[in-house]
């Protein structure tokens, strides 16, 4: 019965969403009081409903209702509580549930930003709610959750293993937040189109949202990537795989936007620029569900085995961003621009130039992911294209954007005026110069590796620099709580804190890239490894149960200099519900790097095949990401009204 | 552009330059360089049995096959292309991760170059006729 009630919860939702809409359209040229509070009254119930229904759909997993179809596909009695849970959205159906939860969250709280004028807060509301009803009537015709099956099965099927996994329990909520809180800046793009007023507090309105979207999305991918990394067994932390670049396109296009509507909110100029941009970030966010969910990538045939579902996709896709993009070629002209003008060295250039080719690093990526089907509808050829691809042609295409990103800070709107920067940039230039040489002298690698390490030193000194005079100019004192955080928005402390995370970032990547080292031997119990410094011996190999699982552990003692530093215990897990096998990695971090076992195949005669990787700075990758995070964190606590003009 | 700036770039060029003729120098000496060799060509090399991953990080016999493979062509001396090409002809394009240049990947290689070179072109455009008169 409970299921059915959750079921129906979800059809009640659909018809007010799809009502709200009609009515909304129906007053799209006079939006009063009356209709914004119908309009808001409308979310709080599709949030409430839809909200009911997902936990719901939460019971029955925990109390393991096999009744239900996803429930007996994709869980099992044994699975721990956690698991029990995640498994929600560890399938198509239930991840799409979610999907419209945060959504209808979003609306929810959009619908309550009364500082937005009603015109513009009816079709905002307006538009993320018919997004809502297009994704609950996909929900109801072709995915339903709440699908029970004829002949009740003893027990589920489980999850895969690999899933069962603290990083992934939460990587698909946060990246769906990151996903859905991009149909904001699109709802408010579209408001604009419709209503033809923009302005500069439309932009200050709608930078907020963005930024949470864009730190959801940032968490999101660097969950995803940790996990990859401790628990796919071959320490790589980034594959350019299809499903993964999914995720990285709207972060980058996000990543755009997030600096163009800076300019917006300090001048009426690159209107068309800024609403193009918020189209296709949710275009992308779109995709990327899309992707994912349709196995259209990792197979062609997975999309075409229920064609129901993918003739609907399409029709949400070509509904969500067709229709804008027409809207746009018809209003854009429209918009009135401020007559300004700006210097070619000013933030306005910098800003623009980081969207050029923010744009088309995104373009290359797209490119990159759908030309292999693209060349096997077109002539049946297929290729592969991997990390080879994107190093010749991703990286370059980034890297001036971290040479720009470190002096772009020192310039000012309108023209350049600070008469330092010649001689900072001639620091910055000094030190990177001589950071590369003791990089160089340390340990010779590559070319490239010099090149991807200075950029990290380069960002690194530029947004010290920067702070360090920022702070100098700010002159505030603080004795209480709003100064202090009047003082963090006068520096814009948010900018420097995700800056720093980039070069933390560059810093991971260049010491995982290039700095790796890697050893494959066999050896028996009792042998001794020694690699460097440190030493590794190999103690006992033993078999353990697990919750539901059984494991095959092996216990090493690391030694460095001789002296014990910590005992690694690598696995390799049998799960016998899921019928499947998984390596789980010893991994020891620090701040200097990992060192990372792996426990191959063997056995006691022959001695076990082992892979050791020493991983230095690998950390500061998701570190990185944190900061960039945080940072995004603070440039909303900073440009919130109440800490503005103290 | 001031002078500084132009000694700054200058120098780096130098600087970079002396590294690349560096990087180019090596060759195999010993067991850890022909490793590391077997290690960088295959993970350029699909493995075709596993779902997008190469045959450096996949454990399938076909991997380790290729793997063995690869060490016995670099120990005859035989050059990265000559390793790429062999495997390319047994399996076809879909077996390298780094897609050769030819007609069927010209757009793939080239449309992120020239787009940036359109971009770049408008960007320069809008700049100018914002310049301040």
């Amino acid at each position: 019965m409970v299921p059915e009630l959750g079921h129906i919860l979800l059809i009640i939702t659909f018809s007010i969403a799809a009502m709200q809409c009609v009515y909304w359209l129906y007053n799209l040229k006079h939006a009063t009081s009356d209709v914004i509070l119908f309009l808001q009254k409308g979310s709080l119930i599709n949030f409430l409903f839809i909200f009911l229904s997902f936990v719901i759909l939460t019971f029955s997993f925990i109390t393991s209702d096999f009744s239900l179809l996803i429930v007996s596909n994709n869980s099992h009695t044994l699975k721990p509580l956690i698991y029990k849970i995640s498994g929600v959205w560890g399938n198509h159906e239930g991840s799409l549930l979610l999907w419209v939860l945060i959504l209808s969250a979003f609306t929810f709280f959009v619908s309550f930003n009364t500082a937005i004028n009603s015109r513009l807060l009816a079709s905002i509301i307006g538009v993320q709610t018919l997004i809502l009803s297009l994704f609950l009537a996909f929900i109801l015709f072709t995915s339903n959750p709440f699908e029970r099956v004829d002949v009740l099965p003893l027990d589920g099927r489980g999850l895969n293993p690999l899933l069962q996994d603290p990083g992934l329990a939460l990587h698909p909520p946060m990246l769906y937040i990151g996903y859905v809180g991009l149909s904001v800046s699109f709802s408010f793009a579209v408001a604009a189109l419709i209503t033809g007023e923009i302005n500069k507090d439309w932009a200050r309105q709608m930078r907020p949202w963005i930024t949470v979207a864009w730190c959801a999305l940032t968490i999101g991918i660097a969950l995803g990537s940790w996990w990859a990394y401790y628990e796919l067994g071959w320490g790589g932390w980034w594959f350019w795989d299809p499903v993964e670049n999914a995720s990285f396109m709207p972060w980058l296009i996000s990543t755009a936007l997030i600096h163009c509507v800076r300019i917006l909110e300090k001048k009426l100029i690159f209107i068309n620029w800024t609403i193009l941009l918020s189209i296709l970030a949710f275009s992308f966010s779109l995709l990327g569900t899309f992707i994912v969910r349709s196995g259209l990538l990792t197979s062609v045939h997975a999309f075409a085995s229920d064609p129901s579902r993918g003739v609907f996709i399409l029709i949400i896709l070509g509904i969500s961003i067709g229709v804008p993009l027409i809207l746009y070629t018809i209003k854009s002209s429209s918009f009135n621009e401020d007559k300004s003008s700006f210097d070619i060295v000013s933030k306005e250039s910098a800003i623009l130039i980081n969207n050029l080719f923010l744009t088309t690093a995104t373009l290359t990526v797209l490119i990159g992911t759908l030309y292999p089907l693209f060349l096997d509808a077109i002539n049946g050829n297929k290729v592969s294209i991997g990390p080879a691809y994107y190093n010749a042609t991703f990286a370059p295409i980034m890297a001036p954007v971290v040479l720009l990103m470190a002096i772009a800070p020192f310039l000012s709107w309108k023209k350049n005026i600070d008469k330092n920067f010649t001689k900072k940039i001639m620091f910055l230039s000094i030190v990177t110069f001589l950071g590369g040489i003791l990089l160089h002298l340390m340990e010779e690698k590559s070319v490239f590796a010099l090149m991807c390490g200075s950029l990290s030193i380069w960002l690194f000194t530029g947004v010290i620099t920067d702070l360090i005079s920022k702070i100098r100019e700010a002159k505030v004192k603080f004795q209480n709580i709003n100064q202090f955080f009047f003082f963090i928005s006068k520096i814009n402390l948010g900018i420097h804190v995700a800056h720093i995370g980039v070069a933390i970032f560059l810093a991971g990547v260049t010491g995982e890239q290039f700095y790796k080292s890697e050893y494959n031997e066999r050896k028996k119990v009792g042998d001794i490894i020694s690699i460097g410094t440190k030493s590794l011996k190999f103690d006992k190999i033993e078999n353990i149960d697990g919750p539901n699982y059984n494991s095959l552990m092996a216990t090493f003692t690391l030694y460095e200099n001789n002296k014990f530093v910590s005992k690694l215990r690598p696995e390799k897990r049998f799960y016998p519900n899921e019928k499947s096998q998984t390596t789980e990695a010893a991994i020891l971090s620090s701040f200097w790097g990992d060192t990372y076992l792996v426990l191959g195949e063997g056995d006691n005669e022959t001695g076990w095949s082992l892979r050791i990787y020493n991983n230095p700075l690998v950390s500061w990758i998701w570190g990185g990401a944190c900061f960039m995070a945080v940072g995004g964190i603070l440039s909303i606590i900073q440009n919130s009204s109440r800490f503005r003009n103290v | 552009m001031t002078r500084e700036l132009k000694i700054i770039i200058i120098f780096f060029l130098l600087f970079f330059f002396k590294f690349q003729l560096s990087a180019f120098a090596k060759s195999l000496n010993n067991e850890v360089d022909v490793n590391n060799k077997i290690r960088e060509i295959s993970q350029n090399v699909r493995c075709l049995v596993c779902q997008n991953q190469s045959i450096d990080e996949s454990n399938s016999e076909l991997a380790k096959d290729l793997k063995i493979l690869i060490k016995e062509k670099l120990i005859l001396g035989d050059s990265d292309e000559e390793i790429y090409g062999f495997l390319k002809e047994r399996y076809g394009d879909y077996i390298l991760f780094k897609p050769p240049l030819n007609l069927n990947t010209v757009i793939l290689w080239f449309l992120p170059f020239i787009v940036l070179m359109f971009g770049s072109i408008m960007i320069f455009k809008i700049i100018k006729s914002n310049k301040r008169k």
